[in-house]
């Protein structure tokens, strides 16, 4: 139920500044810390330009309500806000796929081994070899496009502007490598069948958590964009 | 003059105005308005994205300062954007050149 504050709409009538930021950051999705840096920046310049135009002769309450309509409407200026944060979101989440999958190796082939004790089972089994090599190409490609990701949204920004889309396509494969990488590694280890409790506290703990908070931040991207 | 033609070359502008040193948003948003004579008619809010965009570019640099008392958040010119700008000037100067010699009156 909504309860009436008269005291707040008679400040809000008076100052247009609270309100419009209040709406401003009701309407974005993304990161908090960008969020928060945003709407900063926007309080920032609606009390420079407040001050100016208090400077330039005109009176508190005008000059606040002309810095707020200069300043661009909520659904215009939060449309334009939404992109950077949406595209902040991708390069977040990005960076976690890249964390995660970049020690993967030290898990699997070298390190830890695991690789070479699931192996020992049924080393000689084709199924187990097609898989090991669609790990490979599917692991390699997922690091490749991680990396992709990151480029286009950073210096990529050179030549074309990142926007929502490039944050749903990073959204969007990141999800489908937090799904691709942990079935190909349940999938390798049922048919190599050398498997022990250790050795799937291991991967739980090591892969499969971490890609879940790595799918976290995809949806949080995808919401974003 | 048309707004949608100085927006494409809004990028150009916004690193123009922070070659002389570091301004904050508000700042960067008055040197436009002042430097386009009233021109560029744009919602000051939709300059910001443009600021984090090139940021992320590698062309700005922002960092929170202290100003009057107050933190606000600056950005300078970074080496790579200086390079960028130099290229964008060449690149209008020329643009520049041939269209004016294609609409000169004919005599």
């Amino acid at each position: 139920m909504r309860t009436l504050r008269p005291a707040s709409t008679m400040d809000d009538m008076a100052d247009p500044r609270p309100a419009y930021l209040a709406r401003l950051d009701a309407a974005l999705v993304g990161p908090a810390r960008t969020r928060r840096s945003l709407v900063q920046e926007a309080s920032d310049h609606l009390d420079d330009a407040t001050a100016a135009l208090v400077r330039a002769g005109w009176d508190e309450e005008t000059a606040a309500r002309r810095a707020v309509a200069d300043f661009g409407t909520v659904p215009e200026v939060a449309a334009s806000f939404q992109t950077t944060l949406a595209v902040a979101a991708s390069r977040r989440t990005a960076w976690l796929l890249l964390l995660v999958l970049g020690y993967q190796p030290f898990l699997w082939d070298s390190g830890l081994e695991l690789a070479s004790e699931t192996h020992a089972a049924r080393p000689d089994w084709w199924l187990v070899g097609a898989l090991d090599e669609l790990i490979e190409i599917g692991g390699g490609l997922t690091l490749l496009g991680a990396l992709v990701a990151l480029v286009l949204t950073g210096v990529g920004n050179r030549w074309l502007a990142a926007g929502r889309v490039t944050a749903r396509v990073t959204a969007g494969f990141t999800l489908a490598a937090c799904a691709f990488v942990p079935l190909t590694c349940v999938a390798m280890t049922l048919a190599a069948g050398g498997w022990t409790v250790g050795f799937w506290g291991l991967v739980v703990a090591l892969m499969m958590l971490p890609l879940s908070g790595v799918a976290v931040s995809a949806r949080g991207t995808l919401a974003a964009a | 003059m048309k707004a949608d033609a100085l927006r494409g070359h809004l990028d150009a502008m916004i690193l123009s105005t922070v070659e002389g040193g570091p301004l904050h948003g508000y700042a960067i948003i008055e040197a436009l308005a002042v430097r386009s004579g009233g021109a560029l008619d744009l919602p000051t809010g939709t300059v910001y994205p443009a600021l984090r965009r090139l940021e992320a570019a590698g062309y700005l640099a922002s960092a929170w300062s202290s100003d009057s008392g107050r933190k606000r958040r600056t950005y300078r010119l970074s080496r790579s954007g200086a390079k960028a700008l130099a290229a964008m000037r060449g690149e209008w100067e020329s643009f520049a050149e041939v269209v004016t010699s294609v609409l000169r009156p004919a005599r």
